[in-house]
Formats: structure tokens, sequence, C-alpha cells
């Protein structure tokens, strides 16, 4: 997992809850949109979480960024917004799902998980 | 033959001058040559004579004296006392040849006849007397001739009398005819010019009563001529000019002065005033001595009245606190009025004088003058509008409302002069610029407020985004985290509890973030961020819409965030008040501008009674305001039970001032 969000004490409590998930790996935590497809590109998640509003571009283009790089990542938009246009900003960046802040742990988890299963899938296509 | 009408057919002409006044002295004569007749025959005589002839004469003269004292002469028919008179001429001149004494019978024929001539200044009818004197006496001679063979002289010594006192008689009556024209006909001038001269003419005794007076001099009193005679003067003169009037006549009569000539005053019967020029002549006789007064009476109450109304129109203007002015058709002033002199600099109206419109005028006034006035005077006769003095004096530039317009002559219509009204508006010109620079000011007051509402709104969302959220997102994830490590049902159930409180709040917050700056309008416009507010805020109430986003061109940032919010609480107020199910919302570019109109099926209400502002929400009034600020307007048209539609514009040039604001 990888995640990305400019505000460092909910980063924080996000790395706590997927270090105590069983299943999820965190492989790095950023706190802008470069910085986020800079990793990506290096440690090439099989998730990453972006903050729809953040510094240096922003989810849309940290979405884009990272499907680029890492063409078999799931990207999950996480936000304060949840209009339609925010939503419709985020998935016509590459984003697979949308998440929004205040969503149960249950939630987010699951949503990594099957963000998760998937990018694992298509890994394991792409090495067929 | 001797009737009225002359023998030519021409109207006889009566006796001139008047015939009483003659009848009476010569009545005298009459009567007096009677009584010396009556001596004659009652005192010793020279023997020879016939008091018979002399007694027949002198009943004859008592008689016609008595007559004509008695003014009876002129009442009888005139043939009967002509008649009567040629027989008592015929009956004398008989008596005196049988008395013996012819030669001086044609004596009394020529005294009887001529005087007759005269006192009827009558040519046809002294000719008539003549020819039956003449008769008479002929027949008179015949008969002594038959009679008295042996009386002295001849008949042809006779004839030749009569032919000779005939021609006399012609002669005398031809020159008492000629005389008697010239006086008939200046006279009759005379008296024309008299009673048809529209000049009041009387004339009065020297103790003030009337003798006569011409119509006009009627018409100027205002009363019938017999109530005039029985009057005098002095009665119409008022009674403060009386004493002075009366000083006068006294003057006049006292024979220091012909004639006098003043300014009077009349009085009516019915209390009417009449303003005159008089003129007094005192008439003299043949001996110099007064004999009467002629009055000239000149009516001036229509001119004095004109003078009158001319002083109160000039007092007007003088006095009136617009300029007033005429001037030459080349320009130079002929008159200014006071307040006109002031706004010019004109120290008196001789200065004003020597002063042309356009040395009046500022550069703009001359402008406006050439450009605007002078053609409109030329071609239409009058110009409005407003233009720019110029103080001569100071040099200082008055902004004033003009009315110029060009007088013309009331009977041939040619133009006489240039009439000029003129108002000074500097003062409201300054009033209404202050006013301006006031609704500027508020105008970018309020673009201001507005501004720094948005931006406090997108700082407080940025605080709530950036902080509060994500602060209390972390704290849920670590609630849910501590409450999952929780082995007390107890504990993990008030942890969970605390846990949900803090996703309502970040709820809440996420609603408000929404609200105070929907990231849609930023970022995708304004049809998104509608279409946002109404999946949101309509759509959950069960409301139906529609959006329609007919924008070819999306409004610059301002503009699509006060459209934004004034449609925003258009449909506010749709959800709030109107009771809708359906709402359509259509935006679209028009007339130069964006317009945004919210039309909902909703109950309707009477423009008029629209409250005019609900707390904590603009309002229609507000919303009005808000769009006037930025040059934009708003269109309510609404009935109740028939639904309301909501359209807004704002235009595009406007927006400059916003950002400028």
């Amino acid at each position: 997992m990888l995640l990305a969000d400019d505000e460092q004490g909910l980063r924080e409590a996000l790395e706590d809850l997927i270090d105590l998930t069983p299943g999820l790996e965190l492989v790095g935590s950023v706190p802008d949109a470069e910085a986020a497809v800079a990793l990506a590109a290096e440690v090439q998640p099989d998730v990453a979480l972006v903050d729809v509003r953040m510094p240096r571009g922003g989810g849309p283009q940290a979405a884009a960024g990272i499907g680029e790089r890492c063409p078999d990542a799931r990207v999950i938009a996480f936000s304060a917004y949840d209009d339609p246009s925010s939503l419709a900003a985020m998935l016509a960046a590459g984003a697979s799902g949308y998440l929004v802040k205040g969503a149960p742990n249950r939630e987010i988890v699951e949503a990594l998980r099957s963000a998760g299963l998937e990018a694992q899938r298509a890994k394991a296509s792409d090495g067929f | 033959m001797l009737g009225r009408r002359g023998l030519s057919g021409v109207p006889e002409r009566g006796p001139i001058v008047d015939g009483r006044a003659m009848a009476r002295p010569l009545g005298m004569l009459f009567l007096g040559a009677g009584v010396l007749g009556l001596l004659w025959i009652v005192l010793p005589r020279p023997s020879g004579s016939t008091p018979t002839a002399v007694g027949a004469v002198a009943a004859v003269a008592l008689i016609g004296g008595a007559l004509l004292v008695s003014g009876k002469a002129d009442d009888r028919p005139p043939r009967t006392f002509e008649i009567a008179l040629a027989l008592s001429t015929i009956l004398i001149s008989v008596a005196l040849f049988f008395s013996g004494r012819a030669g001086s019978g044609f004596g009394y024929f020529y005294v009887w006849t001529t005087p007759y001539a005269y006192w009827f200044f009558s040519y046809r009818r002294a000719l008539l007397q003549t020819a039956l004197a003449a008769a008479g006496y002929t027949a008179a001679s015949i008969l002594v001739r038959v009679a008295h063979p042996s009386f002295p002289g001849s008949f042809s010594n006779d004839i030749s009398r009569i032919l000779l006192a005939v021609g006399t008689i012609a002669i005398v009556g031809e020159l008492v005819r000629l005389v008697s024209d010239r006086l008939r006909d200046s006279h009759l001038r005379f008296e024309q010019v008299v009673s048809e001269a529209p000049i009041a003419m009387a004339r009065l005794r020297l103790d003030g009563s009337f003798i006569e007076m011409n119509p006009a001099f009627c018409t100027m009193l205002g009363q019938p001529a017999s109530e005039i005679l029985a009057g005098s003067l002095a009665d119409s003169v008022p009674e403060e000019e009386r004493e002075l009037f009366e000083l006068r006549q006294r003057e006049l009569l006292a024979g220091g002065t012909g004639s006098y000539q003043a300014d009077t005053a009349f009085e009516r019967p019915d209390g009417s005033r009449v303003a005159g020029i008089i003129t007094a002549t005192l008439i003299r006789d043949v001996n110099r001595l007064p004999r009467e007064i002629f009055l000239q009476v000149v009516d001036v109450t229509a001119r004095k009245e004109a003078e009158e109304d001319l002083r109160a129109f000039f007092a007007l203007a003088e006095n009136a606190g617009d300029f007033i002015g005429i001037a030459e058709l080349d320009g130079r002033f002929r008159y200014v009025n006071q307040a006109g002199r002031t706004l010019i600099g004109a120290a008196d109206l001789e200065e004003a004088r020597s002063l042309a419109i356009i040395d009046c005028l500022s550069g703009r006034g001359r402008e406006l003058f050439v450009r605007s006035e002078n053609p409109a005077l030329l071609e239409r006769g009058s110009w409005r509008g407003e233009t720019q003095l110029r103080n001569v004096k100071t040099g200082a530039d008055v902004d004033v409302e003009l009315n110029s317009f060009v007088i013309r002559h009331p009977a041939t219509g040619e133009p006489t002069a240039i009439g000029i009204v003129q108002r000074d508006i500097s003062e409201r010109k300054r009033a209404w610029h202050a006013l301006e620079r006031g609704h500027e000011e508020r105008r970018r007051l309020l673009a201001g407020l507005v501004r720094a509402q948005e931006e406090e709104r997108e700082r407080i969302a940025a605080d709530v985004h950036d902080d509060s959220i994500q602060v209390m997102t972390g704290a849920a994830i670590r609630l849910q985290l501590l409450a999952d490590q929780l082995g007390d049902p107890v504990q993990q159930q008030l942890l969970t509890r605390l846990d949900e409180s803090v996703r309502t709040s970040i709820g809440s917050l996420r609603q408000l973030l929404f609200e105070l700056r929907p990231p849609a309008l930023d970022a995708h416009g304004l049809g998104a961020a509608l279409e946002t507010y109404l999946s949101h805020t309509l759509e959950p109430e069960g409301l139906e819409y529609t959006l329609r986003d007919e924008l070819s061109e999306e409004p610059p940032s301002e503009a699509r965030t006060v459209l934004y919010r004034v449609a925003q609480e258009a449909l506010a107020n749709v959800r709030k008040h109107a009771r809708a199910s359906q709402v359509d919302v259509v935006i679209e570019n028009s007339m130069g501008g964006w317009s945004v109109r919210v039309e909902d099926d909703g109950i309707g209400f009477e423009v008029e009674d629209e409250p005019v502002e609900r707390p904590g929400h603009l309002g229609l009034i507000g919303m009005r305001e808000r769009l006037e600020t930025s040059g934009g307007r708003i269109s309510v048209v609404s009935a109740p039970g028939a639904g309301t539609t909501v359209e807004l514009w704002l235009p595009a040039e406007h927006q400059a001032f916003i950002r400028a604001g």
C-alpha cells in the first residue's frame, strides 16, 4: 500500500490502520502528489490511497501519474468531498475507487483489500 | 313743391345755425317794428299818410314777431307761413301804393323779403319768397296804374324797380348762400368729426355743467347723455383728484392759460375707472370773453393697464431667480434680468448690453451653441438643453439648463429677437455627482464585501478541509483501531459510540465545506456546481429537477460566484417556500452576458407581497442588490397558484468592475 495525504496526523492513523490489518503492507507514505508518483514508480505498490486535495497536483494528478508508471496499481481516492464533480475528476484520472473521509475503517480496509487483489490479479495476468 | 324735398330732388338742407337762436332776436325786431307802427298811428304824423296801411304793417309785424319769439314759427307748416307772409307783403305793397307811398312800398318789400331769406338761409325758399314778393308788387303796380292812371311814375318804372330789387336780392342771396354753404360744410364736417371721433369731447358751460358731448364721451363715462347732462364733470372725477381738477378749471377760467392738458381719472357709475388725458380749452366769444370750455379726453385706460402689465412683467423678470434675457438676432443682449446679470458677471444692464450670448459661454457652451443651439434656433425656432455659461468677471463656468426661442413679430411673424431663459443647475449637478459618487462607493463597498465574504468562505473551507476534517478523520480511524484492540465489550461499545459521533461530525463538516465553497464551481463551472447543489439539497427532499447547461463560455470566477450564490438563494426559496414538485434550471449565454432561469411549479405568490428580507437570507432585494452591484438584474414572474420563474442576468462587460473593486 502507498499512502499520499498532506495531513500528517491522518497519514499516521492510516499507517497504523494498515500496519494493524493483516494482509495489508505499507510500502510508503508521502505528503504530496509528486512524491506519490515518484515513490510509486520506485516501489510499484498494488494500491495507492491518495487524498483528492493535496499539494503539488492533488489527487487527480497523482492518480494519473501512478497509473502511468504503475499500470497495474489501483488508485483509491480519499477525500473530504463527496460531490459528483470531485468523484468524476478522480475517476477520469484513473482512480478505481473513492472513499469519503469519515468512512468506517472496515470500508477502508475492504476497499484496500479488494483493490489489492485486483492489482495482484492484474500483475499475475501481466506475468502470463 | 315746397315739401321737405328740394326741387331737384336733393334733400332739403335745414337751417344751419340754430334757427331758434335766430328766431328770437328777429322776432324781437319785428315786435319792435310793430310797436313803432302803432306809435306812428297814435302820435301826430305828417299829413297824407294812411293810418290803415301802417296799422296793417304793425299788425303783421306784431303777429310775426310774437310767433318768432314764442318759437311757434318753426313748428308751423312752412307753406302756410310763407304764403301768409307773401300775401302780407302784397297787401302792404298795395296799401302803400294807395297811400301814395309807392317808393316806400319797395323798401318794405325789400325789408320783408331779405330777412326772410336770411332767416331761413335757404336759397330755394329765399328765391320763392322773392318771386312771390315780386309777383305781388307787380300785381299791385298794375292795379294802381289801372285804377289811378294819374299816379306818379310809370308801370315800366315800377317793373324796373322790381327787377332791380329781384336782382339785388338774388345777388345778396347768392352771397349768403356761398357763405352759409361754407359755414354749413365746415360745421357739418366738425359735427361729423366730433360725433364719430373715438376721442371723448364735450362742451361745458363755465359753471362746469354740460352743454353737449359726443358718443365717445358717453361711452367713456358709461352713462347716457341725458344723465351726463344732468350733472357736472366734477361729479365724475374721483374724490382724491377732484381738488386738483377744480384748481385747474379755476386757473383756466381765470384766463392764465388758454388750455391745459393733464392726466386724470374718471369714475363710472359701476365703480370702474377710466384713465384719461384731458385737454381743456377755453372758448372765448368775439369780445374775447370766456364763453364755454371745450374738453377732449383720450381714454388711456388700456394703455395704462398695458403699461401696468408691462411694469409687472418687468418686475417679475427682474426678480426671477432664473436667467431671463432677450437678445438681438445678432446675439447682443438687449435685456438681462438681475439673476442673469449675476450669473454672467455684468454689474448692470448697460454692461450686460455690451455683451453677446457667445461672450458668456464656456468653451463647451460655445461648442454646443454652434453645434446644436444655433442650428435648432434657425430650423425649429427653439432649443432646450444643458449648456455651460461663463462668468465674464470671474471666469467661472456655470452649468445651466437653457431654453432659448425666437421671438417673432405678432403681426408679420418676422423674427425680432431671441428669448433666453436659463436655470443655474450647478448645485443640482454637484448634488447629482455626489449622489453618483455615493452610489459608486456603495457599489464598491458591496462588491468588496461580497469578495471578502467569498474569500472568508474559501479560507474557512480550506481550514475545515485541511485541518478539522483531516484531524478528525485520523482520530476516527485510531478510535476504531483502539476499539478493535479492546477486550471489554462495554468499553468497546463506548468507544464505538464515540467514533460514530466523530464520524457524524465529519459528515457535518463535509456538508459545511460544500456549502462554503462548492469545489465544482472553480473546478468545473457553474453548471456542475449547480448540479451538485441540486443533487445534494433538492433531490433528498423529493424535488424533481432538470438542469440544462447551455453555456458556450464559462463566466469568470467572480461572475460565476455571484450567479451561483443568487441561484442558490433562488433554489433555497423554492425548497423552503414554493412547495414545488419540479424545478427546471436553465443556464445560458444571453444578451452579452449570462443568465440563470429557475422555474418551479409551486404555489407562487404576488410579486408585490414578497417579504423584504428574511433573517439569514438574501431575499429578493438582497438578490437584486447583489446582481446590480455587478451591473446585472433579476426578474421575478409569479402569481398565486401559477409557480414562479426567477431569471438572473449578469453582463459580461461589468466583470472588470468587480475585479477592480
